[in-house]
């Protein structure tokens, strides 16, 4: 306790106010907003309002004009019985996943398709993407908890050569999928594991 | 003394900190989302407990669904009233880029003269968007470049210039790793509603790179049951992601694919 720490004391107190000062200045003075930002903090508003003052109002609004018509709340959830667990990640090496991918390419999709689950990938240099089934027959295998071995699945390449993308389950079948495959929309009986053309899935 | 001295020391250290990280804050996005889209097939009833549905309208034209499904499913979610968005797959072999502009002044047209609440309710069309695949980055994918992508997506942008309320475009862009680099991603985002395919670190990282256009706003895009990787929930994929969620309607969003 002597002059010299009471100095240095007072220099670092001094110092961290000036550092607060000078960062709240950067980050909070409304001289620097009106300086140099735009009148919207989103660059397509300020483009649309070069024409249209009206439209950027509406895209960009200052508050809520419009009231909101329910109640916030948490996104619902799904059961983890439902996702494919981290014997499909393909960064845990070693994994189902990370041998897909070796396999067929960057996995794309992993889902329950009825009995089935369902990994699609996207390719590799010369080889298309894949779509890969496994069925299940027990309550045990349709936990997606459950690791799911390599050798159980059967792969099904892409007939365009494409990535396999999937768009959606059809709604009229809860077994086929909307799959793209380069750009072609296909129909993926998961049941049969097979492509057909869109609109005339394989029954 | 030395109560202060500390003190005045650990003050220094957190301004110097906070000074020197610009006053960035890490990944995530804030406030995280408190309102959430649902992707629905045409059809559909309103998903319970979702705040904003999207018709999950595929690639249409040559392919399914049929757009007229698509557009009164849209307009009928629209006069529930519910917070509506109407999504397209562009694919290269369901239709061709000037068929895919004429089906967007199309579903413009039908909405806004059959949905009275459209300029309150329709936050407009979602294009889905999906990069090539490892082996072919430049026409794989949906089948289109990023350079007809970038056409349509102007398209868009001309199209709903001058439609009532906040109805806009949204690119709902996925780029497998690897592919499409940042100046390509932010030229195919361009102005529109960026509401990115959130599933792996890659994705993520051109999300968070395209402040310059996007201004740092995106509506997340994730998967809970699809998805392999990293981001297979809500929570991670939004946290992945700098800025703040898209706003609209009074809520901050993000949207679930399923």
């Amino acid at each position: 306790m002597n002059g010299g720490t009471t100095r240095l004391g007072y220099f670092a107190l001094s110092a961290s106010l000036l550092f607060a000062a000078v960062w709240i200045g950067r980050t909070h003075s409304p001289m620097k907003a009106a300086a140099d930002s735009p009148a919207y903090s989103r660059p397509v508003c300020n483009r649309v309002a070069a024409t249209n003052p009206a439209k950027a109002a509406a895209l960009c609004p200052a508050g809520s004009p419009v009231s909101p018509l329910t109640q916030p709340n948490p996104a619902p959830t799904s059961s983890p019985a439902d996702q494919c667990g981290t014997w499909s990640d393909p960064t845990v090496s070693g994994s189902t996943g990370a041998i897909i991918q070796a396999a067929y390419g960057e996995p794309r999709n992993c889902l329950k398709v009825g009995d089935s689950w369902v990994i699609t990938t996207l390719g590799t240099q010369g080889k298309p993407g894949a779509v890969g089934v496994y069925h299940c027959s027990d309550a045990a295998c349709l936990d997606g908890q459950t690791a799911h071995g390599f050798s159980g699945w059967t792969f099904v390449h892409s007939p365009r050569s494409g990535g396999a993308i999937v768009l959606g389950i059809d709604p009229r079948y809860k077994d086929t999928l909307f799959i793209d495959d380069a750009g072609s929309q296909m129909d993926f009986n998961v049941d049969t594991a097979t492509f057909s053309v869109d609109g005339t899935p394989t029954r | 003394m030395f109560r202060i001295t500390s003190f005045a020391a650990l003050c220094l250290l957190v301004a110097a900190l906070s000074f020197l990280a610009g006053g960035r804050s890490a990944n995530a996005q804030s406030p995280f989302p408190n309102g959430h889209f649902l992707d629905v097939p045409p059809g559909s009833g309103y998903p319970s407990g979702w705040q904003g549905v999207i018709v999950e309208g595929l690639g249409q034209i040559n392919c399914s669904y049929s757009t007229s499904s698509v557009e009164t499913s849209t307009v009928n979610f629209i006069q529930m009233p519910n917070d509506t968005i109407t999504e397209i797959s562009p694919q290269s072999v369901c239709g061709t880029i000037s068929q895919y502009e004429t089906l967007i002044s199309n579903i413009i047209q039908y909405v806004n003269a059959h949905a009275s609440n459209a300029p309150n309710r329709w936050a407009g069309i979602m294009l889905d968007e999906e990069a090539g695949s490892a082996s072919d980055c430049g026409a794989s994918g949906f089948g289109f470049t990023a350079s007809q992508l970038q056409t349509l997506n102007n398209y868009a942008y001309n199209a709903f210039l001058n439609t009532p309320g906040a109805e806009w475009y949204f690119t709902q862009d996925a780029v497998p790793s690897g592919c499409w680099n940042q100046s390509i991603y932010n030229n195919v985002v361009g102005s529109s509603n960026a509401a990115p395919q959130i599933y792996t670190t890659y994705r993520a990282s051109l999300a968070n790179g395209s402040s310059s256009v996007t201004g740092g706003y995106n509506m997340v895009t994730y998967q809970t049951t699809y998805t392999t990787y990293y981001y297979h929930s809500e929570t991670a994929a939004v946290n992945a992601v700098n800025g703040a969620p898209f706003s609209l309607y009074g809520w901050n969003w993000d949207d679930k694919f399923q």
